[in-house]
This record gives C-alpha cells, structure tokens and sequence, in this order.
C-alpha cells in the first residue's frame, strides 16, 4: 500500500512539504521458527507533534503488512526506542511491509502546528481517531526467507535449457523466478562444470553477472518489466538495488553478486597455480 | 484401514511448467478432460498435512447451487496441519486443485463455455502470484481462506461472519480481493453491518456504497488502529 502519494485534508508531516520537521522510523526483525520478534524505533522533531504525544492525542503506530498471508495489523509504539511486537511466524511469507505512522489517539477539535507550510499557516484543522498526521515511510521484510537465501542467486534465478541446440542464451522474466535458457550444448558444458567448486565464480562471472546486470536494467529502463513487479524476484532485486550503496547500476549489480570478477579472476588464478602452468 | 490421507505438494519447477504450458503454449486440452495424465511430481519428504481418507466436497448443482459456504467450513475443519504459511505455498494448492479435488475442480470451475478458458484456468486452477487477490481465486485455497478469515471462536455460531461473506458472490469479491479485507477488525465491521442493515446487504447500489466508503475512509484513516466498534461508528456516519 502507497500512502506517500495521498492526498489528506488536513497537512501529515512525511507526506510532501506539508509540514516542516522530521518523523524517522526503522526496524529490525528476529526470526525463529516459532516467532517474529519486530523492534521498531522512531525519531520525531516537531515540537507540537511531540506534544500531542505528551498529552495522548496521539501515537506512534507500525503496521504489519503480508499480502501473502493477508495479515494486516496495526501496534501501537508506546517507547520510541525500546518497543517489541512479537507475532508468530507462520502468519507472515514473503514480502511483508512494515510502514510507520503518527495517528490521532483521539478526536481533536483543533490541530494547529507552527511548522505548518506557508500555505496551511493560522488553519486549525478538525481531527478524528484514526488520522494519520505523520508517515514515517516504508520498510520492507521477507518473513521465512533467511539471509543468506535472499543473497543467493538461486533465490532469484533457474538456469534451464532452450531446447534449441546452439544460439546465445536469453531471460525469461514470467514465473517466481528468472530462469535463464542456455542452448542445449552450453547447458551440457555448464552442467558439468557447476559441480566444481573452482568454475563457480566463473559461471557467476560469465553468466549470471550479464543476465543479472540486463535484468536490473530492464527494470529500471523498460516500462513494461512493471507487469513483473508482483514477483518475488522482482521485489528481491528492487529492494537489494534500492539498499546497495552503489552509484551506478553496473556496480550495485556487481555489489549484489559479491564481485563477480574479482572472484572468477582469482579462482581462475587458482586454476593456473594448481596445473603447474 | 487408513483414515486419514496425507496431501502432497508439486515441485516448484513443476508449478511452474505447467502454468507455463497454459499461459505461453495455450495448452487448455487437459482442463477439458475427466482424467487428465498430470505427473506427481513431488519433492521429496513429508508434508505433514492430512484429510480423512472419506473427505470430499460437495459438488456443484448446476451454476446457481456452488455449495461454497459448506465447502469452506468442511475443509477449513478437516484439513490437518495447515497454517497461514502453508496455506500461502502455490505448490500445495495446484496439487490439491489438480490431483485430488480434479472432480471438484472441473465442477465447479469448469472450461467448457467459458470465453476465455486460460484466464478461468489461470485464474482458479493456479497461483500466479502471492497476493490476496489470488489465494481468494484460486478454486480450493479461496474455500479454506475464508473460513480462516472470518471463523470466530466467541460467537455462538463461530461461522456467522463466514454465512455473510458467502451470501453473496459480489460482497465476497468486495471484502476479500481488496487489501482492507487483510485486516480483521475492517473485515469484521463491514460484515456485522452487513448483518445489521439489511437495508444495506440486500440492495446492490447500498453494499457498493459501503466498500466505496470504507476504502475512502481508509485512504484518510488509520483504520486497523480502532477496534471494529469504532470502525462500524465512523462508516454509519458516511454511508
């Protein structure tokens, strides 16, 4: 669910210019079989939206949002740094979206705030349990997915054969994952490959790092990869782009696959060295 | 005699090849068919799921009489081992809709006179993508999601919310494939004035009404942040 590009009655801080200030939040989350420990924290400067906090008309809330498990509920953050919400694990799969909020706790005849943009300056706006009057943004989570497999590539990508004997090796965007068609004859040599451990990163490298890079860039480029967003190797990417401190596409796609180069480059180095060369 | 029988899943890649042989080739002969020659392609393991061994849903009367209502409530009850994560994975569903409830499935959500046969396939004999939209469609998944989602225990018939949500096909789409169905308390307001007003559910125009309102409400509104008394209180004053 969107809410940054809303239009509310009355002015939300986080939403636009609406209102000067800053309301900040993130999370962390703790998995284990049974449970899904979130802890969330929240910075807010706006001296009277702190204040509405001060006095109960208002709170601080996080919602859990699984459109997998249609779990949809909202906590309440009564310490902004110290607060655990624990849910068990089986209601949450895949994407889960953890967004932040500043709500009316109560009804309130007349919210002023002196940071309001020039345009809201001396309005009182009528206010009802329920209203939001700060986003704090989106973060997201892939609930029964550990780390590690959101990192590897065989949680985004199958590699297949095309059935057609030779020819260059394509991507094919339509299903859970990416699966990459390699003709019949370069699927063979791969298929004997993969199983050493030194032609790894060489495939990493050869392969998947060209498959990845005009993947990303489909993405970003194409206005048609939107038809795939709903896919779960669409949303890993997306998040693991977003996140990448990287300035250019090349590199984030690099970042992603743990220097492709680098690392086939050395083990090809190590090739050399063990066969005496 | 066994008196239970334990449910498999399809393989992923499985899943997958045969959506793709609907959606990309067009295939839709085996939907037209009493004993289609699917694989049991399985992983390996246990799933630890289970139904009685003389478990069967009810079969459709023509299109007027679906059974959904009881459907729902017998396999929301009888299927063992089963939770919202489970209950999420394409996998068990495409096996259950194409192995074990196929005489169902071709009952129920049959190809033959339909306009566009692959939409009606992809749309209730698979699980394209894990959002609510199709755990709601999908012909078996739907039946036990909506108990789920409205079976509750302190009522003096737990499936009295279940009995409004199926009363009518158009409110069940217009509670469940929206997100404000994801959240209880909305889910449970919206079905208790349903109940209350019959004004409101036995008129097409007012029950539209109350889900335009409602999400109108909730573009504004926090609503999961209050409880459904709350809820019910501010989408009177609306509607």
């Amino acid at each position: 669910m969107k809410y940054n590009n809303r239009y509310f009655p009355h002015p939300v801080l986080g939403i636009r210019d609406d209102v000067i200030g800053e309301f900040s939040c993130d999370f962390t989350v703790e998995v284990s079989d049974t449970k899904t420990i979130f802890t969330p924290k929240v910075k807010l400067l706006n001296k009277d939206l702190e204040k509405l906090i001060d006095t109960d008309q208002a709170d601080y809330c996080m919602q859990i949002y699984c459109r997998a498990t249609m779990y949809r509920e909202v906590f309440t953050i009564y310490d902004p740094i110290g607060s655990q919400f624990q849910i068990s694990s089986s209601r949450l799969n895949g994407e889960t979206e953890v967004d932040f909020f500043l709500c009316a706790s109560k009804d309130i005849e007349t919210y002023k705030n002196d940071f309001f943009n020039a345009d809201y300056e001396d309005y009182g706006f009528e206010l009802e349990k329920g209203d939001i009057i700060a986003y704090g943004g989106k973060g997201l989570f892939f609930a029964n997915k550990a780390p590690e497999e959101l990192k590897s590539v065989s949680a985004i990508m199958n590699i297949k054969n095309s059935g057609k004997a030779n020819g260059p090796f394509y991507n094919d965007y339509d299903g859970p994952k990416i699966t990459l068609f390699l003709s019949d004859n370069d699927f063979n040599l791969y298929q004997s490959l993969i199983d050493y451990d030194c032609f790894v990163p060489v495939v990493h490298s050869s392969i998947v790092f060209p498959a990845l890079y005009e993947t990303v860039c489909f993405m970003e480029y194409d206005e048609s990869a939107s038809q795939f967003e709903d896919y779960e190797w669409y949303k890993i990417i997306r998040k693991r782009i977003d996140d990448d401190p990287g300035t250019t596409l090349l590199e984030k796609v690099q970042n992603i696959l743990d220097l492709p180069i680098n690392r086939s480059l050395k083990s090809m180095e190590g090739i050399f060295d063990n066969d005496n060369y | 005699m066994k008196d239970k029988i334990e449910l498999k899943i399809f393989s992923n890649d499985y899943v997958d090849y045969l959506l793709k042989q609907v959606e990309v080739y067009g295939k839709v002969e085996p939907f037209y068919t009493e004993s289609p020659d699917w694989e049991e392609k399985t992983p390996r393991g246990r799933t630890n799921l289970f139904l009685p061994t003389d478990f069967k849903l009810k079969m459709p009367e023509g299109s007027q009489i679906s059974y959904d209502l009881e459907n729902s409530i017998s396999l929301y009850e009888k299927i063992v081992g089963i939770n919202e994560t489970i209950a999420s994975d394409p996998r068990l569903w495409t096996w259950l809709s194409h192995i074990y409830f196929w005489d169902y499935m071709r009952a129920r959500w049959p190809v033959e006179g339909v306009k566009n046969p692959i939409g009606r396939i992809t749309d209730r004999y698979y699980m394209k993508y894990l959002k609510l939209e199709s755990l709601v469609r999908h012909g078996i998944s739907r039946l036990w999601w909506y108990a789920h989602l409205t079976c509750d225990e302190n009522r003096d018939d737990k499936y009295e919310l279940t009995r409004i949500l199926l009363s009518k096909a158009d409110i069940t789409v217009g509670i469940m494939e929206r997100s404000l169905g994801s959240n209880k308390n909305i889910r449970t307001a919206l079905l208790e004035i349903l109940s209350e007003n019959p004004e409101i559910s036995e008129k097409e125009d007012e029950w539209r009404k109350l889900f335009i309102s409602v999400n109108l409400l909730g573009g504004v509104k926090n609503l999961p942040f209050l409880s459904v008394e709350e809820i019910k209180t501010k989408v009177i004053q609306i509607i």
